[in-house]
């Protein structure tokens, strides 16, 4: 373990100031994370509508085929 | 026998269901039509998640420069350093302070409190810090 250090005063309260501005530029960050991941899940959905669409796609083709070769 | 323009003999299927066959056509037509409108929908999405993105590492810039302006702004001073700027009380004081230990503890901690307060607070940001890097990666 290393040995302790001691803070001054005057620089204790800059350390805190700067303690304040990381905190809230992480909260912020994680805001930004949140809303990517909102943006993804929602990006995930229309794949997925996409992927349904081409299924009823294909299930019109075969109805088609079915009709010609009947 | 009907022939067509290249001179060849024209066949014809019958096709028992035909307005089944236009409807099928038909509704795969719109369907096409539907997955052309989410892709349209899923590059406005890309284009806002590139924003994002640009934003995300503008803060992590921003917060990395903190960081360096926080480990900049620690100060080095160790116990031994602080001796030397505070030279030791006279032998006379320091046998009073033995006899009343009380008195002596409270004094001299004063300057570790916000230390340990420090201490604490960088750990926490570092543990922020690192779930913020664990969710990232996980995109």
């Amino acid at each position: 373990m290393d040995p302790p250090v001691y803070v001054e005063i005057s620089k204790y309260k800059e350390l805190t100031a700067i303690l304040k501005r990381i905190q809230a530029k992480l909260a912020t960050a994680d805001e930004t994370i949140a809303e990517i991941q909102k943006v993804k899940a929602e990006e995930d959905a229309k794949i997925s509508e996409w992927r349904e669409s081409l299924e009823m796609i294909r299930t019109k083709v075969q109805g088609v085929t079915d009709t010609l070769h009947q | 026998m009907k022939r067509n323009r290249e001179g060849m003999v024209n066949y014809f299927v019958k096709v028992i269901d035909s307005k089944e066959v236009r409807r099928d056509v038909l509704e795969g037509s719109k369907e096409t039509i539907a997955i052309l409108r989410t892709q349209d929908e899923i590059a406005e999405l890309r284009a806002r998640k590139r924003e994002l993105h640009k934003r995300l590492r503008r803060e992590t810039r921003e917060l990395s420069g903190l960081l360096v302006e926080l480990e900049a702004a620690l100060p080095q001073l160790t116990k031994k350093e602080l001796d030397g700027m505070f030279p030791k009380p006279p032998a006379q004081k320091a046998t009073k302070m033995k006899d009343s230990k009380g008195k002596k503890k409270a004094a001299p901690e004063l300057p570790k409190l916000p230390e340990e307060v420090e201490t604490n607070k960088l750990r926490r940001l570092e543990s922020a810090l690192s779930t913020i890097e664990e969710r990232l990666s996980r995109l």
